[in-house]
């Protein structure tokens, strides 16, 4: 579009739902995440980092969690190693669990916006 | 005094920009480096806050641009100084230039596919419970918590298979009704949660017509489907300059 | 409330979600990438993105992808099959 003598009026974006409530609800919920008051150059450093922490920790426990889950359908573990791993990996739900009350934190909280790593849960 | 930047153009004029207010009531105007020009206005703080009126007059000047021609839009809360931003002008030259090219003669249409509430309701509370087959599995195999445990996660792993299928199956059907009216997208698929698709398409102003017409057909073709379409935006998703 | 204010009122909000979703998630970000500046918590960013075998494989475990297309060609930014068994992973 080149530019034109006459600037034309700018268009209002049109938004168009039949389901206009659970769409705020929901669209809510992910504005509500994302930052109230933006500094880019001075972001709160201890709230960064334990989101950061946690998340890590999150997504490598999914990680081990689908990883034992295909080694238990590959077959390749015995009835006591099976029993060992599930032990392990309750245990290690039952942490995070803790250390995201212990943080104030929910799941919906881990969704970190890190740029190209991007959203990670 | 710092800056607050709205968008970036290669064929904006300061004309229109003269009539609009921005955030904090300040007059936008442009930053000129080499062809390139970013339109600012002066602002006090160090932060910006997520407000209604912020957003809307942030919103009220990248249109007015978008009415003349396809800006790259920045961030909304982006300060910078003035040597800052020629920096960022001088040594990005190439790359947005490049970007610039590809939104040239766009708009932005967005299309969020949410699950429905009763759909999502069945599904989640599937998850949660222990079935009295895992736990017969479980004797069978004289095996204890940890492993009801593991069954467990198994079940819900075929359950989120089956989600992600569902959502790449609306995303894949979509793409293809918009097809060849959509220069480029940028499509997210996030099965476990409520909005499961959320699409991005570039689209040129010539083709919105047709674009909104075939949109129209597909809203109708699966009623089914939990809709939520806007537009026309400014490039907002394609402004990526690492990709 | 009538049920026409309740519709005006949920469409005036539904108006400014959607636009925040624009304006605050995408656009062009001068400050590059990391948004958080001090050192020591950059330091965990490289990790991070070291650690991870790529952020394809993340996004495969949780069943997300995002695709560009440019033209009716898809260059899908996913794949990546998870760690293999004998793996240090």
């Amino acid at each position: 579009m080149k530019p034109s003598p006459e600037i034309p009026p700018p268009v209002e974006p049109e938004i168009e739902t039949a389901h206009a409530a659970e769409f705020v609800e929901e669209l809510r919920r992910v504005t509500d995440s994302l930052p109230a008051h933006i500094n880019i150059d001075a972001q709160s450093v201890e709230q960064g980092l334990a989101k950061l922490v946690l998340t890590l920790i999150e997504l490598i426990r999914r990680l081990l969690e689908k990883q034992a889950v295909r080694r238990m359908e590959g077959g390749g573990l015995t009835p006591e190693q099976v029993e060992e791993l599930g032990l392990a990996l309750m245990k290690l739900e039952a942490k995070m669990q803790e250390l995201k009350a212990q943080f104030g934190l929910a799941d919906e909280d881990l969704n970190l916006d890190l740029g190209p790593v991007g959203r990670l849960i | 005094m710092s800056l607050y930047a709205y968008c970036l153009s290669d064929e904006v004029t300061a004309l229109a920009l003269e009539t609009i207010r921005g955030v904090a009531g300040a007059t936008p105007i442009l930053i000129e480096h080499e062809g390139l020009a970013a339109v600012v206005s002066d602002y006090e703080n160090d932060a910006v806050s997520v407000t209604r009126e912020n957003v809307l007059a942030h919103e009220r000047v990248v249109q007015q641009v978008l009415a003349q021609t396809t800006p790259l839009p920045f961030r909304f809360g982006t300060l910078a100084s003035e040597a800052r931003l020629r920096n960022y002008l001088a040594t990005q030259k190439s790359a947005l230039c490049t970007q610039l090219a590809r939104v040239r003669g766009c708009v932005e249409m967005s299309v969020k596919v949410i699950r429905g509430t009763e759909a999502f309701e069945s599904e989640s509370t599937a998850q949660d419970s222990t079935t009295r087959e895992e736990h017969q599995v479980a004797a069978d195999l004289s095996g204890g918590a940890g492993t009801i445990y593991l069954h467990k996660k198994r079940r819900e792993m075929m359950g989120d298979e089956l989600l992600k299928e569902r959502a790449e199956e609306i995303a894949g059907w979509l793409a293809e009704r918009l097809a060849s009216t959509v220069r480029e997208s940028v499509v997210s698929v996030r099965p476990k949660e409520m909005l499961i698709v959320a699409a991005a398409y570039l689209v040129e102003v010539a083709r919105l017509e047709e674009y909104r017409e075939r949109l129209r057909r597909a809203r109708d073709e699966r009623r089914e489907i939990h809709f939520l379409t806007s537009g026309p935006w400014p490039p907002y998703s394609f402004s990526d300059l690492s990709s | 409330m009538a049920e026409e204010e309740l519709e005006i009122l949920e469409q005036s909000e539904l108006s400014l979600l959607e636009t925040l979703d624009h304006v605050l998630a995408r656009g062009l970000v001068i400050a590059g990438e990391i948004t958080i500046s001090v050192a020591d918590v950059d330091l965990i960013f490289v990790g991070l993105n070291v650690l991870l075998t790529s952020t394809e494989t993340a996004r495969e475990v949780l069943g997300e992808r995002q695709t560009r297309t440019q033209g009716l060609e898809q260059r899908a930014i996913d794949g990546g099959a998870l760690p293999s068994e004998g793996s240090n992973e």
